[in-house]
């Protein structure tokens, strides 16, 4: 009795995901290309993702109250109540990157940092992907999204040690490069948040919880010098 | 917009000296599924029992208020006691199928009417048994004892049986308590569908079961209703501090 309202539930998630997914590609194309109305046009889309999310919200609560899912139906259920909490913060994120690129539009500053273009690339993609394996329940294309996770990190973290180099060479265009690191760090939590889902997808699947290496725990104290309690 | 097919008015019942129902005020809405919920002893199967004049049957009743169905007194002097429980349908807690066929069980009430032909019984039982969800297991055995029956296909016999008058109002009273998971999830989905064709009053001890099935729902506590609203809003956000602490098991 339950699967076609969780699937109407899973369908409403999917919209949101798709507005989220569209306002990340909006607020970059005013980086590299003559799009004025970029930052509003994101506001726009954030509104609708928030009244998206008390929706679904709305709806997990009425149907474990209903309806006392057991099971994967209370895994998938919870789990999409914390996608859709993920996806809130993504348009957040979002909305930051619009801000410093509306400062930035066509900046010249901007081709001095090739690599965050292709950490955007990346981050765009750990996203589709994440949001593809949930869909899919797919726990490798999962664990994919997970491991890509390091390399999102690796760029935020080089771009940073550049962007201070730069502002060293060029103090007058600190506001600018500040800016970008702006743009990297949000990045850096989009990343963050779609290994969450793809986390979440692993639960729903095998009841398994993966974050903070929970299922590794010898391995991960062992590694860190705790002991586990 | 959902239609008030009963409403009471200030209803009051007695039992002896036993105040049972405090000043109830209640709709009900046609075609809809309305739980009434509540602990044991708090009044809700004598308020389904109000519907169809039930408690009549029960001596030193005294009734005060009114319970209206399409706007029409039940209680009133002129009231025809046999057409209402023919409009208003109910089954009980344990399967009571008649000491009969699984046939004549639904064809006995058609049949001492003495309105229908033969093959307009045969015709309704047929229709009534397929709309229980119960003519593909019994159309091959129709005329054997409705005791070889199991438990859960007795209960939607009885079901069928209520459903042959086409009563606009059919009234549970716990109709699954005493079935297994599966029989109850049967009869659970049937409700579910059933509502379509008539309004459906059930009293359940099973919280989730009312959560599941109904679109209203009703609480009682000691004779009063204490909160009626959509199953939705009750479930969720209830107003009162005693259906709250009743939902989250702090008493009942």
């Amino acid at each position: 009795m339950l699967a076609p309202k969780i699937l109407e539930l899973k369908k409403l998630l999917m919209a949101e995901a798709s507005l989220v997914e569209k306002m990340v590609s909006m607020a970059f194309h005013g980086l590299y290309h003559e799009y004025r109305e970029s930052f509003e046009d994101v506001l726009i889309f954030e509104k609708r993702v928030n009244q998206l999310e008390i929706e679904i919200d709305n709806k997990c609560v009425s149907l474990i109250a209903l309806n006392q899912p057991e099971a994967k139906d209370l895994r998938t259920i919870l789990m999409i109540y914390k996608i859709n909490n993920d996806l809130e913060r993504l348009g957040d994120h979002t909305v930051n990157i619009a801000e410093s690129v509306a400062r930035l539009s066509m900046n010249p500053v901007v081709n001095q940092l090739p690599e965050l273009n292709e950490m955007k690339e990346k981050t765009l993609q750990m996203l589709k992907e994440s949001l593809d394996a949930f869909t899919e329940e797919s726990t490798e294309l999962s664990r994919k999204v997970c491991n890509d996770d390091n390399v999102v990190d690796d760029y935020n973290r080089s771009i940073a040690v550049k962007l201070i180099h730069l502002m060293k060479e060029n103090a007058t265009a600190i506001e600018e490069y500040l800016h970008l690191l702006r743009i990297a760090k949000n990045l850096e939590r989009i990343a963050d948040l779609s290994t969450n889902i793809a986390e979440s997808t692993i639960y729903i699947a095998h009841g398994k919880v993966i974050k903070h290496h929970a299922d590794e725990p010898k391995a991960y104290y062992a590694l860190t010098n705790l002991n586990p309690i | 917009m959902v239609r008030e097919q009963i409403k009471t008015e200030k209803l009051n019942l007695w039992f002896g000296s036993n105040h049972v129902l405090h000043d109830i005020d209640i709709p009900i809405y046609d075609k809809k599924v309305t739980a009434m919920i509540g602990p044991s002893g708090c009044g809700k199967s004598t308020l389904l029992r109000c519907f169809n004049r039930m408690n009549d049957l029960i001596d030193e009743t005294r009734i005060k208020g009114k319970v209206l169905i399409n706007g029409e007194d039940i209680y009133a002097p002129k009231a025809d006691v046999t057409q209402i429980r023919t409009r208003v349908g109910m089954v009980f807690q344990k399967p009571n199928p008649f000491p009969k066929s699984i046939f004549n069980n639904v064809a006995y009430g058609l049949a001492i009417q003495g309105k229908y032909s033969k093959s307009e019984i045969k015709d309704r039982v047929e229709k009534s048994l397929k709309d229980a969800w119960i003519w593909d297991e019994v159309k091959d055995r129709l005329h054997e004892s409705a005791f070889s029956l199991s438990g859960g296909q007795q209960q939607r016999l009885c079901i069928a049986r209520a459903l042959a008058n086409n009563p606009e109002v059919l009234l549970l009273d716990e109709p699954t308590s005493a079935l297994d998971p599966q029989s109850t999830a049967k009869i659970e989905e049937l409700c579910l569908v059933l509502k379509n064709q008539v309004t459906i009053l059930i009293v359940t001890h099973n919280i989730a079961q009312a959560g599941r099935i109904s679109d209203f729902t009703a609480f009682m506590y000691l004779g009063d209703l204490v909160e009626f609203g959509p199953t939705e809003k009750l479930f969720t956000v209830p107003t009162d501090n005693r259906t709250e602490a009743y939902l989250t098991g702090v008493f009942g």
